[in-house]
């Protein structure tokens, strides 16, 4: 149990400080620590993911950065394609899934690797009030 | 969030407060599917989530501390060798 919420607590660290999504971090923690198989553990994952979610988006509407009306359509339209993707995540072995998964790790790795060395070398902005609050949360990969 | 720069020319952070807002509806529409299929640990979900929702408001309030760029590198290296250890599984 204490293994969980460390990994809870340390995906959420990462995603707030580094823009990557919790996910990433979520599913190998299952499957590694507590011995889920792949499809519980992304499935799991999923369920975690929307308490972050709803406060990340409760915080970033407080800045005006959510427009409702795009996000509404967006995630009824989405439903759609999320029904298909667990469909087919079930129709494939935890192996399969589980081999993909790791691809994307590896991908979101890069990614990382790639950002960071694009960024010029001045030191960060100073930090005010208003700037501390109005990051993203939850990053590109949530 | 690249396809609401790309393609509809929004800015980073509305991107990112709107793209989280849709992932609430997806995530949970997913969540709800994979339960159908009996694949959901919601009691893991649970103590997972709430505390990763602790985790992300001090990882924001650390951003402007730390060396996001050296911690980024290093996270990047985890990531790989979590990979392989997720492969090993």
């Amino acid at each position: 149990m204490i293994g969980v919420i460390a990994i809870g607590l340390c995906a959420g660290v990462v995603a707030g400080l580094l823009g990557v999504g919790g996910g990433v971090l979520f599913v190998p923690g299952l499957v590694i620590l507590l011995g889920l198989g792949q499809h519980q553990a992304e499935a799991t994952s999923l369920l975690a993911i929307v308490p972050v979610a709803i406060v990340g988006t409760i915080r970033q509407d407080r800045y005006g950065n959510v427009r409702r009306d795009d996000a509404l359509l967006m995630g009824l339209l989405s439903i759609a394609g999320a029904g298909a993707g667990v469909a087919l995540a079930n129709a494939l072995s935890g192996t399969v899934l589980r081999d993909g998964f790791a691809l994307l790790m590896v991908l979101v790795a890069a990614q990382l690797v790639r950002k960071s060395l694009a960024e010029p070398g001045h030191p960060d902005p100073p930090a005010d009030e208003a700037s501390l609050g109005n990051r993203p949360i939850g990053g590109d990969s949530a | 969030m690249p396809l609401l720069v790309l393609w509809l020319g929004y800015g980073p952070r509305e991107a990112t407060g709107t793209s989280l807002a849709a992932i609430v509806f997806v995530a949970a529409f997913a969540a709800a599917t994979q339960g159908a299929y009996g694949n959901v640990h919601v009691l893991d979900a649970v103590l997972m989530g709430v505390p990763a929702v602790g985790g992300v408001l001090i990882g924001t309030s650390l951003q402007q501390r730390l060396p996001t760029r050296t911690i980024s590198l290093l996270f990047a290296v985890v990531l790989v060798a979590s990979a392989v250890e997720l492969l090993a599984q």
